[in-house]
């Protein structure tokens, strides 16, 4: 009796299927790959491109805004700006002579006469030379400046007496006052 | 079918060099371009805006003209050394002194205060003040002299008077005054399509005035004469 293995031969022939599935599948799991990388590639490539068309666009849209404004409009506005700012700074810093002045004339003790009168506004000092007849006014002169909230660091750097016996002395002091 | 078999590693090879030659770089381009254009807009937009305000901004100065020719006046673009002297004589006649000596400087301002502003706001090197010293002596009275500084103060023109130095002569009444006044005036200003708006005024709305009614305030009472020139002409130049 001769002995025919059948099953074998099914199984040689389901081992092939298997593999024709397999290679099969391989090859649809390749175009799949394939054509998702270059779906990728071209969809980054027209993205690309609609964001550099957009970009130019955009800087074509900016160039004609500034253009539609105008450089003079621009030049009056930032020079009008610049203008005043520096004008408020000047008004801010200085200060009427006439203000400083008059302090001074307040302060003034009767029988002393003033000589000299130097203000510096950038150092913000007030240097007076003065004559009097007696040391006592001087003090009471030099009291005066002192006792004044306008007047900071008064100081008396010289006395002396001239031929005709008056005294002649000189003040130093730094002006404190609030800025407009 | 064996192609087949060797499809799969072929087709995973070709998409593994897609991405690094070709994927990966242009993605990465993609990024930069899509950041820059994302900057782009929000600089359009701010155009846009800054748009807006310039032309507010200029309506508001038509509608002040007034107080852009005050300021104009007041901070000229050039020197107009002519109406310094013009302001000084009026200031020195108008208060019954003698102006003995005059002589005018041009010197770049450089109060520290500005200097200071300028690095703060983070500008470029810009058109600054530039200020005319004026160096004079006069002589009158000590009412006239403290008249003449306090029109000097309040002259359409801006000016800080730095120094005042007063002294008496010996036998006679009247003072002899010396001063150091400087005069300003800025440059007109030209920007440019490049500064691309980036001066911080272009993102307000509308103008200070305060300032140009303070100016119109205290320079209200000084009336200097208008100057006008006078080509009379003559033949002999050296004749008087």
């Amino acid at each position: 009796m001769v002995n025919i293995n059948f099953h074998q031969k099914n199984q040689q022939d389901e081992s092939a299927k298997k593999k024709r599935i397999a290679i099969n599948g391989s090859f649809f799991v390749s175009i799949l790959i394939l054509v998702i990388s270059f779906s990728i590639f071209f969809g980054l490539k027209v993205f690309h491109n609609n964001v550099k068309n957009e970009a130019a666009s955009i800087k074509g849209q900016m160039n004609e805004e500034l253009r539609s404004l105008g450089e003079e409009k621009i030049s009056r506005t930032a020079d009008f700006q610049k203008r005043i700012e520096e004008m408020e700074n000047g008004i801010s810093r200085n200060k009427n002579p006439k203000e400083i002045m008059s302090k001074v004339e307040s302060l003034m003790t009767p029988g002393v006469v003033l000589t000299s009168y130097k203000y510096d506004s950038a150092k913000k000092t007030l240097a007076l030379e003065a004559v009097s007849d007696s040391f006592k006014i001087i003090a009471e002169q030099i009291l005066s400046l002192k006792s004044s909230s306008y007047f900071e660091d008064v100081r008396v750097p010289k006395t002396t007496r001239d031929e005709e016996g008056r005294i002649n002395f000189s003040v130093e002091s730094r002006l404190v006052f609030e800025t407009n | 079918m064996r192609l087949k078999i060797f499809f799969f590693p072929i087709a995973l090879v070709v998409s593994i060099v897609l991405f690094i030659w070709f994927i990966s770089p242009e993605f990465s381009q993609l990024k930069g371009d899509k950041s820059e254009l994302d900057s782009q807009k929000n600089i359009l937009r701010e155009i846009k805006v800054k748009k807006q305000n310039v032309n507010n901004l200029n309506a508001s100065l038509d509608g002040n003209s007034d107080k852009e020719k005050l300021v104009l006046e007041y901070l000229p673009s050039v020197e107009k050394e002519e109406e310094i002297i013009n302001m000084l004589n009026y200031s020195a006649t108008s208060s019954g002194i003698a102006l003995l000596d005059f002589n005018a400087d041009i010197v770049k301002d450089s109060p520290k205060s500005f200097k200071a502003a300028e690095a703060e706001e983070n500008k470029a090197p810009e058109v600054m003040v530039r200020k005319t010293k004026v160096k004079l002596s006069l002589a009158g009275s000590y009412e006239n002299i403290r008249s003449f500084f306090d029109k000097i103060y309040k002259i359409k023109r801006a000016n800080d008077i730095s120094m005042v130095n007063i002294s008496s002569q010996p036998e006679s009444e009247s003072l002899l005054a010396e001063a150091e006044i400087y005069f300003s005036y800025l440059p007109q200003i030209h920007l440019s399509m490049e500064n691309e708006l980036s001066d911080p005024i272009f993102s307000q709305k509308s103008f200070n005035f305060t300032v140009a009614d303070k100016v119109a305030e205290l320079t209200s009472e000084n009336n200097v004469s208008k100057l006008e020139a006078n080509p009379g002409g003559r033949s002999n130049p050296f004749i008087p």
